[in-house]
């Protein structure tokens, strides 16, 4: 005698219908319905059923939706589209450092013309002379060229990544502004308050070379860029490393630096290529990195190597496919930047050939 | 989806192959309309491009998409709650009247002709009994029939308890079978 009643079988029909019981219970399910012709006939009419609702016509979707959908996933990826949140970050950190570059560039360029310019002294900054050429108060308090004490400096030397930050977005250090305000066009007095140059951004730290006519004598110019080169390369590292995920970004530090510098996108690379073809989990884990970095669209070259190194690894054919057109597709922008420079250069002859 | 998260766009081309068309097939008879099932067929899959990143792994990725999809349905439904919604048995293009039906041009056209005519009668059925199911109803049904989801998978798409879901499955069955039963004395009774 079966231990399931009609009522326990109506309780778990649906259950038993869809074959979602243990196989104990619909072996005592189905021993019920053997012996039941009422729950039996229920059975029937319910399979037959399904067995019509299983001719149900399944439609194709058409093709058009999905090249739709795939170019959407194809410039998502290649683009600004939504991604992890480090490709976010990256893609909002790009024009920051892009604008703070050009700012520096320019504010820095000034301050050394402006300073070799006055007095023909080597131009550390401590040696430049008062503002003597007529200068607006703007940009007198954008220059502010003069001597700082070794507090100011050593202040400046220790700036922690925050307070950059905070210039960056364009809060300047009270103390320092309103320093350079009531002294504009007034004794030079500070090497220091050229972090104010430029709208807030920090300028002196992210100093390009001068051109070769202003470029300061070697000794005095080393010693002006040693300590801003760290930082820096300290705040670039940082922004950089906003677009390697499961990469440590710490505030500051030498430690830090060391860091960030050695997980650079071309130091990654170079730990690729010397990475033995065996060890395939750090291949793939390097060229991951290297993907999220989107290093490839200016190092093309060096990307076809670095997915040929991963289509050997890959064990899935479709992957190894998929990395080998990658490969392709890398060595074809290769050739077509080679092309461009080709014809540039061509350009610039003719050019130079004319005008002669 | 945590290859395509990483930036595999060959990935997301495999899961597109691999649910478009019972996500497809879901929204179709959800919507019963096929301009809106491929406006919604692309809006759901524009919401997985886009929302990659809102995507936990430790969920099935089936039970997030098919979670997008059923909103999507419902979200048109209640904009549509006052409007006239286009049969599946409605010519299928608007500008022509005497155009075949969505159920005519799906077909296959290789089968016999009594036996394609039989099929179109049966599917025919089918889609007015399914169009015929409350809402609720209707998406539970479809989900264990078309897109072959348990009920436990369900619920946790629809936000029901399981019960409930097994419950509404069966009254969806039960009024099916109801409509269809007649289908089945007609079919005894020609020739």
């Amino acid at each position: 005698m079966s231990r399931v009643d009609c009522h326990k079988l109506d309780q778990s029909f649906m259950d038993y219908l869809y074959e979602e019981l243990a196989a104990g219970e619909m072996g005592e399910l189905r021993a019920h319905l053997e012996a039941c012709a009422r729950c039996s006939d229920e059975d029937n009419r319910f399979r037959s059923l399904r067995r019509k609702v299983a001719h149900l016509r399944i439609v194709e979707p058409p093709e058009a939706v999905s090249a739709q959908l795939m170019r959407e996933a194809r410039s998502v990826r290649s683009g600004s589209g939504s991604g992890s949140p480090w490709r976010k970050a990256a893609y909002y950190a790009t024009p920051l450092v892009a604008m703070a570059a050009a700012l520096a560039i320019w504010a820095h360029a000034r301050v050394r013309y402006d300073g070799w310019a006055i007095d023909g002294s080597p131009s550390t900054p401590e040696y430049r002379a008062p503002a003597q050429v007529p200068l607006d108060d703007a940009k007198v308090a954008k220059k502010a060229p003069a001597a700082e004490g070794d507090e100011a400096a050593e202040k400046r030397r220790t700036m922690t990544l925050a307070e950059d930050t905070s210039v960056a977005k364009g809060r300047r250090p009270e103390h320092k502004s309103g320093v350079v305000s009531k002294q504009a066009g007034g004794p030079a007095h500070g090497y220091g308050e050229s972090r104010d140059i430029g709208g807030g951004v920090a300028a002196d730290n992210r100093s390009a070379a001068p051109p070769p006519a202003l470029a300061k004598p070697a000794e005095s110019a080393q010693k002006d860029a040693a300590e801003p080169s760290v930082r820096s390369d300290n705040t670039t590292a940082q922004l950089e490393a906003m677009s390697r995920p499961g990469e440590r970004v710490s505030a500051g530090g030498e430690g830090s630096d060391r860091e960030n510098i050695s997980t650079r996108p071309d130091q990654l690379y170079q730990q690729l290529i010397t990475t033995t073809s065996s060890n395939c989990a750090r291949v793939m884990d390097l060229v991951r990195q290297l993907e999220n970095v989107s290093w490839g669209s200016r190092h093309p070259e060096q990307m076809k190597n670095a997915y040929q190194l991963r289509a050997n690894c890959q064990t899935d054919e479709a992957l190894a496919n998929q990395d080998q057109e990658n490969a392709r597709r890398m060595q074809l922008d290769a050739d077509n930047n080679d092309k461009r420079a080709k014809a540039r250069r061509t350009k610039a002859k003719s050019h130079t050939q004319t005008s002669e | 989806m945590s290859r395509y998260q990483h930036g595999d766009v060959r990935a997301f081309e495999l899961l597109l192959a691999r649910h478009r068309k019972p996500v497809f097939n879901f929204i179709l008879r959800f919507v019963g309309n096929r301009e809106r099932a491929e406006d919604l067929l692309q809006e759901t899959f524009l919401r997985v491009i886009k929302g990659g990143c809102s995507y936990q792994r430790e969920a099935r990725f089936t039970t997030w998409l098919y979670t997008i999809a059923r909103n999507q349905c419902i979200d048109l439904s209640r904009r549509m709650k006052l409007r006239q919604t286009a049969s599946l048995d409605a010519p299928s293009h608007c500008a022509d009247a005497d155009g075949p039906t969505l159920m005519e041009s799906v077909a296959d056209p290789d089968a016999a002709v009594d036996r394609r005519a039989a099929d179109a009668e049966l599917q025919g059925r089918l889609k007015t009994a399914i169009e015929r199911l409350g809402e609720e109803q209707r998406e539970v049904f479809l989900m264990r029939e078309l897109l072959h989801l348990q009920f436990k998978e369900i619920a946790a798409i629809t936000g029901v308890p399981e019960n409930t879901v097994k419950s509404r499955m069966r009254y969806a069955l039960e009024k099916l079978r109801d409509q269809l039963e007649d289908y089945r004395e007609l079919a005894r009774v020609a020739p």
